[in-house]
């Protein structure tokens, strides 16, 4: 078989494996590069050329989509055959997580009584089937948005095809470690937005405002929805990753979006707060008057532990700029 | 999709959705019959076409990993002529399926027969 052809089945066979479950598409791919191939043989003759054979063959087998679909069902099921492990790996664990969270909350001081169980066990399998109910909702709706739909087999052009991107390493996936991160993301997502007295904060304004140690004196601010829009980038990226089984150009570069705007959100952060100025209730809560000389020396303490955050500022950035220049250099070797 | 090369005039009459019904279940019986000899799936396609069964690759070649799924085949790669081919073989699980399939169908046909006689 000529490059050409081979090519058009490359492409073909490509596009069927984008919508099959990571652990499927090489198996599939490799089956079907048989398949495709043998009926060409069969089929060519001397008045056709071998090109027109493949796009003849390609253009009865139908669309990609349509074909991923009949080796997994994907139109049947609100959530595809691709996202399946991912979602189930989600599942398993989130009843741990919520336990975890919920033995730390259990009302230890009043006491363990089989009531308060009992209260705390309705409460927990009330939490676990409730976050499974949004973990479905979320991953129909990553569904619904990724997913192509079959053009009429009429339209269907094999030749336009994209053909494959360039082989890319974006490292290794390590699921455990991505949905461990995805809990912590959502659990903090959370603990800001419903439960902010859980954590030290409180929110104002659109503004949360939270202690962080050591600058335990000094009110920090951060604009709430910018926060939020960090975060939940950071678990919409990461499910994304987990659904696909690895690492893509484009996650990469997400990746390095969300870190920019981390960088936004520190940078905003250092602006909205009175850094430096020591807060009142707290100085009230150490027993000490704004006038006590200690005062002054907490408040150079704090301006100096500010001063830190322009170093983190620049590694930030070198990180930042580390990842462009490998990515750049990926897409630079690809090219 | 699978449709059989005669079709008369009757036949062409009949949507093609219940004929697709009828026919699924048979294709099963028919790809298990044939694999009893070892064949690649392209291989397979042409035998069952010798058969006047014409299945398109999108419904055999899916259908094939559901039977192997279900342990009713089982399939190994072999290098020829160049090309890695998928070779599929009946299991002694879909050994007995197939028995069991062939006497469903045949007390099927029977009591067909008497109804539309």
């Amino acid at each position: 078989m000529n490059r050409e052809s081979n090519e058009l089945i490359g492409r073909y066979v490509y596009h069927v494996g984008k919508h099959l479950p990571p652990e499927r598409r090489e198996d599939v791919a490799r089956e079907l590069t048989s398949l495709i191939g043998d009926r060409v043989d069969d089929e060519v003759r001397p008045s056709e050329s071998e090109e027109a054979v493949v796009l003849r063959v390609l253009r009865e087998m139908g669309p990609p989509p349509a074909v991923a679909e009949r080796y997994g069902y994907e139109r049947r099921l609100l959530i595809g055959t691709g996202s399946l492990p991912a979602f189930f790996k989600l599942a398993k664990i989130l009843p741990v997580v919520i336990l975890a969270l919920s033995v730390l909350s259990f009302p230890y001081a009043d006491g363990f009584t089989l009531s308060a169980f009992a209260t705390w066990l309705v409460n927990y399998l009330h939490s676990v089937l409730l976050n499974l109910g949004v973990l479905v909702v979320v991953f129909v709706v990553l569904e619904q948005l990724s997913r192509t739909h079959a053009k009429p087999e009429a339209d269907f052009d094999p030749e336009k095809l994209s053909p494959p991107p360039a082989p890319f390493d974006g490292g290794k996936v390590r699921p455990a470690v991505l949905v461990a991160k995805i809990y912590a993301t959502v659990v903090v997502l959370l603990l800001f937005n419903f439960y902010p007295n859980v954590v030290g904060v409180w929110t104002n304004a659109g503004m949360a405002r939270f202690w962080v140690v050591p600058l335990s004196a000094v009110g920090v601010h951060v604009p709430l929805w910018l926060f939020n829009v960090w975060l939940a980038g950071h678990v919409l990226l990461k499910t994304e990753v987990l659904r696909q089984g690895t690492w893509t150009r484009e996650s990469r570069w997400t990746q390095v979006g969300l870190a920019m705007l981390g960088l936004v959100v520190f940078i905003a952060a250092l602006w909205s707060s009175h850094l430096g100025q020591l807060d009142t209730g707290f100085l009230e809560s150490l027993g000490l008057a704004p006038s006590d000389p200690r005062v002054k020396a907490l408040s150079e303490a704090s301006r100096a532990l500010v001063l830190a955050a322009g170093p983190l500022i620049l590694l930030g950035l070198w990180s930042i700029a580390k990842d462009v220049r490998r990515l750049l250099r990926a897409s630079g070797s690809a090219a | 999709m699978w449709h059989t090369v005669q079709k008369t005039d009757q036949s062409t009459a009949v949507p093609e959705s219940l004929a697709l019904e009828l026919r699924r279940g048979a294709l099963v019986l028919a790809a298990l019959g044939a694999l009893r000899t070892e064949q690649y799936g392209y291989s397979l396609k042409k035998s069952l076409a010798e058969a006047e069964i014409h299945v398109d690759e999108g419904t055999l070649y899916p259908l094939l990993r559901r039977l192997e799924t279900q342990e009713l085949l089982s399939s190994r790669w072999v290098i020829e002529e160049g090309r890695p081919r998928r070779y599929y073989k009946i299991t002694n699980q879909g050994q007995a399926t197939l028995t069991a399939l062939s006497g469903e169908w045949e007390l099927l046909s029977k009591a067909l027969r008497r109804v539309l006689k």
